[in-house]
């Protein structure tokens, strides 16, 4: 008995950390839902275009309104377009959004909090104001005054969403650096000469990747419902592409004759979101389980 | 505390000045001629010199900031609308009361909703009521909120014929544009309000409360609740700038004269003054918020303002 007990803890104590994190993301529900429907959208993004039964920009003006049916399985919109081919070809949009935006702001935060909290000082003062400023626009707003300047258009959206969300990331690893700077395995490093730009990505990098992967899981979904949004009033995607902001927009016009225009896009959206939500929740409670409550 | 508060509005300002800088930086960023970009392609050269003239485009960018400022400072003055002609200050002037009543409301709803429902859900850890709570602000965050409006104006505008579609002018148009505002904000403040209480709840002086024979409700209420707000009302500040940025989608799609649906319009017109003076406008009163949550969490938690 006492054997087993004692093989039992000296099991666990064996556990390496990528076990244990295995471990908890498999007992997690919202994990294995949220990667579930991820891993369906990736599915979407990829295949989609060869799993829709229709062109998404063919116009079938016969079929106009057509409510979902065998062949229409979401209904047709006001120029027939087959609306369930529409939301596949969007799938890769919507990864696009997430994806391009979440990939700028983690580069371009983890350089900006690398200098900044490295080399602290003069560059670290000056950084740490311009970040400042960069985080005092709220949100939309920094996306919409970058439309306003490039014109609309979905990469414009897309890029802007990147580089609004570059100060949060920043904000993570400058803080992490800081205290990470002063620690003896950095100070050894140093002093077996090895040089600061190595430092920074194989010393110091590595202990900020938990926040960060946290961070860009929530990013995405934001990012997916905010380009969603900017393309339904009309400064992101422009028709005929099927975004599914930009179908949305477009149904809203004929909510009365066709409300499926707007309720599958809509849903489509949700879901999405949801499992990327619900995936960025779980990964939170699975890296870091102080933030639990 | 006065010290704290002097710096913190000296941390402001400094903020202001680089937003100023940003938004007037905002001409030079436009890829190709911004007067092009203005007046379309078609313009006449004689309309482009004049426009580059009057945006003082030929000066170098600081002496164009320059002027912005003194104009801002001196005449109170943002330029003037392209399309309109008028003040570009008194376009958003009479739109930004609307905003106000949009964003406010939804801060009201979401507080009280998000809070109440944070508080029901920690002292019910791991119940239904809890679960519910959890996926309730899980869909939440989740469900577009423009999509939501467009469910509601199906629902209790063209089918119940409850409330009006779009416009504004009784308390019944502002109903859903105040919802829609408010039901992200309404998730996070839920989640929010649920963790600190969880944190509070557990401490020891909770347990002295209930060791006195204190009631349950009086527990959570006036001993705990109490100091679980202090981090709700900083998310509050900060809700109240991204209520300013989410209005310009609801604002939209209502059609409610806020600056939101001012600035989207002046965009896709590409009236470049409107578009400045709304960004600008817009972050000063987030700036302003922040601010004022800043002084008012230094008030009520000592610690913030020794640190």
């Amino acid at each position: 008995m006492s054997a087993a007990i004692a093989s039992n803890g000296l099991m666990r104590g064996a556990r390496s950390p990528r076990q244990m994190y295995w471990r908890r993301f498999r007992k997690n529900p919202m994990c294995i839902v949220g990667t579930f429907l991820v891993i369906l959208l990736l599915f979407i993004a990829i295949f989609g275009r060869m799993l829709a039964p229709y062109d998404p920009i063919l116009v079938d003006t016969p079929a106009r309104f057509s409510p979902p049916n065998s062949t229409n399985w979401f209904g047709t919109d006001e120029f027939g377009r087959d609306i369930f081919s529409r939301i596949l070809y969007g799938g890769r949009l919507a990864v696009q959004i997430g994806l391009v935006s979440v990939v700028v702001a983690f580069l371009g935060g983890i350089v900006l909090g690398l200098i900044s909290g490295y080399y602290g000082g003069f560059v670290d003062t000056i950084l740490s104001r311009i970040l400042e400023i960069w985080l005092s626009f709220p949100d939309i707003l920094f996306v919409i005054a970058v439309v306003a300047m490039l014109g609309p258009s979905l990469q414009t959206v897309i890029l802007a969403l990147g580089f609004q969300s570059i100060p949060a990331y920043a904000r993570i690893v400058r803080g992490s650096v800081l205290s990470a700077r002063r620690e003896l395995y950095v100070e050894a490093a140093h002093s077996v000469g090895v040089g600061n730009g190595r430092v920074m990505t194989r010393h110091i990098l590595p202990n900020v990747v938990a926040p960060l992967i946290i961070l860009s899981s929530l990013r995405f979904g934001s990012a997916l419902l905010t380009g969603a949004g900017l393309s339904f009033i009309g400064l992101g995607a422009q028709p005929p592409t099927p975004e599914w902001g930009a179908i949305l927009s477009t149904g809203r016009m004929y909510m009365y004759q066709a409300p499926w225009i707007t309720i599958f896009p809509g849903l489509a959206i949700a879901i999405f979101v949801l499992g990327v939500n619900m995936l960025g929740d779980g990964l939170r409670d699975v890296l870091d389980p102080r933030l639990t409550k | 505390m006065l010290a704290y508060i002097i710096r913190r509005i000296l941390q402001s300002f400094i903020v202001l000045i680089g937003v100023s800088i940003a938004v007037a930086a905002m001409t030079q960023f436009v890829p190709g001629d911004p007067a092009k970009m203005i007046l379309g392609d078609n313009a006449s050269p004689e309309a482009l010199e004049a426009l580059r003239e009057d945006l003082g485009l030929n000066d170098p960018f600081y002496v164009q900031y320059w002027r912005f400022v003194e104009r801002l400072v001196t005449e109170g003055s943002l330029g003037k609308s392209i399309r309109t002609n008028r003040e570009v200050l008194t376009e958003i002037g009479e739109r930004f009361p609307n905003t106000l009543i949009l964003t406010l409301g939804a801060v009201l709803v979401s507080s009280t909703i998000g809070i109440a429902s944070g508080v029901l859900a920690s002292v019910r850890r791991g119940k239904p009521t809890d679960i519910a709570v959890l996926v309730g602000t899980t869909i939440g965050l989740s469900v577009p909120s423009f999509w939501v409006a467009l469910l509601m104006i199906w629902l209790f505008a063209v089918k119940l014929h409850w409330l009006p579609v779009t416009g504004s002018g009784s308390w019944k148009h502002a109903v859903m544009p105040i919802i829609t505002l408010s039901l992200g904000a309404i998730a996070t403040k839920s989640r929010l309000t649920r963790s600190s209480m969880l944190e509070v709840l557990g401490q020891d002086y909770i347990r002295t409360s209930r060791a006195k024979g204190l009631s349950e409700r009086r527990v959570v209420i006036r001993h705990a609740l109490r100091n679980a707000l202090l981090p709700v009302i900083t998310i509050i500040g900060l809700q109240f700038g991204g209520l300013l940025g989410g209005a310009f989608i609801t604002e939209t799609i209502f059609s409610w004269p806020g600056v939101g649906q001012l600035a989207v319009s002046s965009i896709l017109f590409r009236d470049f003054p409107v578009v400045q003076g709304t960004v600008l406008l817009v972050t000063v009163a987030f700036v302003f918020s922040n601010l004022l949550v800043d002084i008012a969490y230094a008030w009520v938690d000592p610690r913030i303002r020794y640190s």
